[in-house]
């Protein structure tokens, strides 16, 4: 949840006093021109901003500061990985490590964060695999996989640690498009079957409508318009959602 | 004069005995340059600014004055305040401090190499900043500094020759020694160039041939 969040670079102001709320196992899709603030939106969110003034909290937890309201001490970053850990991130552009394999960029964390055997984090990397459908290629280093199979292996990265809330950063938007299908698959499967919350930023309209609870449309810095994916995509009351969606769905 | 093989073959054995010190004392040096450097880079990167400021300060002063000056220094200078150490251990210690400067500059520029996305991908996964570092960050850094690592070894090996002048008998001074009894110069000083060569250049291929496989296995 996001309690009157801004962040501002210098003068320039990319969110102003946001709030949003998302429930538990709740799936909400954010949409908006580019420059809208959605990806700064989740770099908060993932604790890899600091915002310029409000609160990002967790549950019951306040990421940046260590009690639950203001004018306390600063994070400690015991405190922050702690509260990073409970979510997971998938980056537009994969970021996974280049030295290590698939298996190793999936067992990493488990082994060394999450303190599993070394048998545990691989039988969990390799479960996960296959899960995105890579167990035979666990082994690959990512430079001898496809963009789609790369964000494929950086989504089960991610959900190898177990997160209570998963945040996609234009997960399809560097990718071929014949390979875009691939990974959405995979995010369509995995918002059918777990309970993760997950917090997606796309252009994929179409995807975004099928797999959200709940779609919210981010124009300079603010909100300007939520709601069920079918009534905000079908029937926007806001000016600037009716022209984004026109731009966008011409094409 | 010419070339007297006989007198060549004859200190061959001195020679050899020398080398076997200048490299031993390359290795130990770069050892610990690779170990300073390092640290020093670590430092400068992750340290609080009451270590980076010193450690910064220092190394620029370590680049900025001869190794000569740095070795008469620790030889002659330090005693003086009590610390003495053999002609062995200072020549390893001006090596490893001198190319320890350079090398963190050399760390510094690969540890800059790894994208800010490689550091925030260990963060969202919640990696402590030792993991960070150890499995993700100079893992990375290792084949880009490779070159450069290669090329400073090359380096600290002919430059080694200095430590001939705080009576460290290595190649050098085993050259000068045996033209000192015999007052022939040509053929020591020729074969310690030759010796230097045939050494250095095969490190430059296997340097350069370590490189294409670990560019291979990426």
């Amino acid at each position: 949840m996001l309690r009157n969040v801004t962040k501002a670079y210098g003068a320039e102001i990319v969110l102003r006093g946001l709030d949003l709320e998302v429930a538990r196992g709740e799936r909400v899709a954010v949409i908006g021109r580019s420059g809208s603030g959605k990806t700064t939106l989740l770099r908060l969110v993932m604790g890899l901003e600091r915002p310029t003034s409000g609160d990002i909290i967790l549950g019951t937890t306040t990421m940046w500061s260590e009690l639950d309201r203001r004018g306390q001490p600063s994070a400690s970053e015991r405190h922050l990985r702690h509260v990073r850990s409970r979510i997971g991130m998938v980056f537009q552009q994969f970021n996974l490590f280049p030295t290590m394999t698939a298996r190793q960029n999936v067992a990493e964390g488990p082994r060394h964060v999450l303190r599993l055997s070394r048998a545990e984090a691989e039988r969990r990397a390799s479960d996960l695999l296959e899960r995105v459908g890579l167990h035979q290629k666990a082994d690959r280093y990512p430079s001898e996989l496809s963009g789609g199979e790369q964000q494929r292996v950086a989504i089960a990265r991610a959900l190898a640690m177990g997160p209570e809330v998963m945040l996609f950063d234009e997960i399809t938007s560097a990718l071929d498009p014949e390979l875009v299908g691939e990974v959405l698959d995979v995010l369509r499967e995995l918002a059918v079957d777990s309970g993760v919350t997950m917090l997606i930023v796309t252009h994929e309209i179409a995807f975004a409508r099928e797999v959200a609870d709940r779609v919210v449309f981010l124009a300079d810095g603010e909100i300007a318009e939520q709601g069920p994916p079918r009534r905000l995509l079908d029937d926007p009351t806001d000016a600037r959602t009716k022209a984004f969606l026109n731009a966008v769905l011409r094409r | 004069m010419s070339w007297d093989w006989r007198y060549a073959w004859e200190i061959v054995p001195q020679l050899l005995s020398g080398l076997r010190t200048t490299v031993m004392v390359t290795a130990l040096g770069f050892v610990m340059a690779l170990g300073v450097g390092l640290g020093w880079a670590v430092v400068r990167r992750a340290g609080t600014p009451w270590l980076r400021l010193p450690a910064t300060a220092f190394a620029l002063f370590v680049r900025g004055t001869p190794l000569l000056v740095q070795l008469y220094f620790l030889y002659y200078v330090l005693p003086g305040y009590g610390l003495t150490l053999s002609a062995l251990a200072t020549g390893i210690l001006g090596l490893g401090l001198h190319f320890g400067a350079y090398l963190s500059e050399v760390f510094r520029a690969g540890i800059e190499s790894v994208p800010r996305a490689q550091w925030e991908a260990a963060q969202a996964l919640s990696y402590s900043s030792r993991r960070t570092w150890a499995a993700v960050v100079l893992p990375q850094t290792v084949r880009h500094v490779l070159p450069g690592l290669g090329n400073y070894l090359i380096s600290m090996f002919k430059d080694s020759a200095l430590l001939s002048i705080i009576t460290v008998t290595e190649l050098v001074s085993a050259a000068r020694s045996a033209s000192g009894q015999t007052f022939r110069y040509l053929e020591p000083v020729t074969m310690t160039g030759v010796i230097f060569f045939l050494v250095s250049y095969p490190t430059s291929l296997g340097v350069r041939a370590l490189q294409n496989r670990l560019g291979v296995a990426t």
